[in-house]
């Protein structure tokens, strides 16, 4: 089962020349990447306001205050050293070598109309994995499922799913949970703001007992309770073969490095981090929108074409909720 | 009265299905792991029917089934499974065990609450 499905990607942009600027948008518009454009000198503000991104697009071009993306390039690389840099070089130093200091932070450069420089850009260090198209359909439609059945009268919106170079942490709260099998080993983690989901509980818009659980704590408990529900609908379509419990327990593991100050997490791996967004809607119209983020990092096994599932599952979904009587 | 045991480490599910449960006229009790339930049917006779899930910390809902046949030798008890899982190997495993049906996750009360009342006679 190799069956892609569309996903796409942010990517920070600082371009001076018009030209330049036109040409990227046209070839963003055809490789699923979501520009995001930086061209008022505020880079730490536009660096705190987007924390998932993919890719970083620079260019030597200086702007009418004499300012270029050199000059933003190290301070980006400094803070976010996981985002690949790529960098436009102006026609008359293209062959010129960059300064020491740039050449460090850049992974690859292009001039305008070089679309195989961009292409294998993108694919080295974004698009460089295929994620099966059941995989990802199933994803949303179970994290949806679980939203609302934990969250009484939401609706659930979702965007493509896109890939994230970005280690930070999304919101206040966060649940980990192992993903494991014979064709993928890694995580899900599932992050929010923790204020949004203490007013649904407060509001006693959740089945969680509020005497029992409440303030952050009942945050903690709801994401536990939706994080398991969305974990055993993926364990339940996706791990279907009879996985060697065994020896998955004795393979090999990594560290997990969390820094709570920055709101850092990294999984030891580079592979960007497939990343889906949901927003939650109040149908009642009395308690907020918010969104949560999910992203599952295979950052142990990613061997899609070993993944199994089979017709049987997918018409036993069709059917949860019923009883199935045995004779 | 006969009771109906509801088996779940989540406390959402639990609350979730006992309340619908009790609303419709169903008395229940409620076990967070499967070592638990096992200590509950047990103790309280009035239990004619137990819910589980599958997946639970401590012990799994499908080793309770099984130990509730084996060590407490009550072949008679009905069970239904309440899980995610859906794998067609562990659905026969239950069925080897002696689990009287399988729900697949989110519970239905309204699709099910007719059969869970003739279970219970």
């Amino acid at each position: 089962m190799t069956e892609e499905s569309v996903i796409t990607s942010k990517a920070l942009v600082y371009e001076a020349d018009e030209s330049a600027l036109e040409f990227l948008k046209e070839f963003f518009l055809k490789n699923n990447i979501q520009g995001i454009r930086e061209r008022k000198n505020e880079i730490n503000k536009v660096l705190d306001v987007n924390i998932d991104l993919g890719a970083v697009f620079l260019s030597e071009s200086k702007d009418e205050f004499g300012y270029s993306g050199f000059d933003i390039c190290k301070k980006i690389h400094e803070v976010r050293p996981e985002l690949p840099i790529v960098i436009r070089r102006l026609e008359e130093h293209k062959n010129e070598p960059l300064p020491e200091e740039i050449n460090q932070a850049v992974v690859a450069q292009y001039t305008i109309d070089d679309l195989e420089s961009l292409k294998e850009f993108l694919q080295v260090n974004l698009f460089n994995r295929h994620y099966p198209a059941p995989l990802v359909h199933e994803v949303l439609e179970i994290t949806s499922n679980a939203l609302q059945f934990n969250i009484k009268n939401i609706s659930v919106e979702n965007s493509a799913p896109y890939l994230v170079k970005d280690m930070l942490i999304f919101g206040e709260v966060f649940s980990l949970i192992p993903l494991e099998s014979s064709w993928c080993r890694g995580y899900m983690t599932i992050q929010s703001p923790s204020n949004d989901f203490e007013k649904y509980i407060e509001s006693d818009r959740t089945h969680i007992p509020r005497n029992e659980y409440s303030g952050s704590r009942g945050v903690n408990f709801l994401l536990n309770e939706i994080t398991n529900l969305v974990w055993g609908g993926i364990k339940s379509k996706f791990f279907t073969e009879t996985d060697d419990q065994a020896s998955i327990g004795s393979a090999i593991q990594v560290p997990i490095m969390v820094n709570h100050v920055h709101k850092f997490i990294s999984f030891g791996s580079q592979e960007p981090q497939l990343t889906f967004s949901y927003v939650i809607k109040d149908e009642l119209g009395i308690l907020p929108d918010f969104k949560i983020l999910q992203k599952l990092i295979f950052n142990l096994t990613w061997s899609p074409d070993l993944m199994k599932i089979s017709d049987q599952i997918i018409s036993d979904s069709l059917d949860s909720g019923e009883l199935e009587f045995f004779d | 009265m006969a009771k109906v045991l509801v088996v779940d480490d989540s406390a959402t599910v639990r609350n979730e299905v006992s309340t619908f449960l009790t609303g419709n006229g169903i008395q229940c009790v409620v076990a967070n792991d499967g070592q638990d339930g096992l200590k509950k049917v047990q103790s309280d006779s009035d239990i004619k029917l137990v819910i589980s899930d599958v997946n639970m910390p401590v012990m799994d809902g499908l080793t309770m089934v099984e130990k509730i046949r084996g060590e407490l030798n009550n072949s008679a008890l009905n069970v239904i499974m309440l899980t995610t899982e859906s794998n067609p190997k562990m659905k026969e495993r239950g069925k080897s065990a002696g689990v009287k049906g399988w729900i697949v996750k989110p519970f239905n009360g309204d699709a099910v609450v007719g059969s869970i009342k003739k279970l219970l006679g």
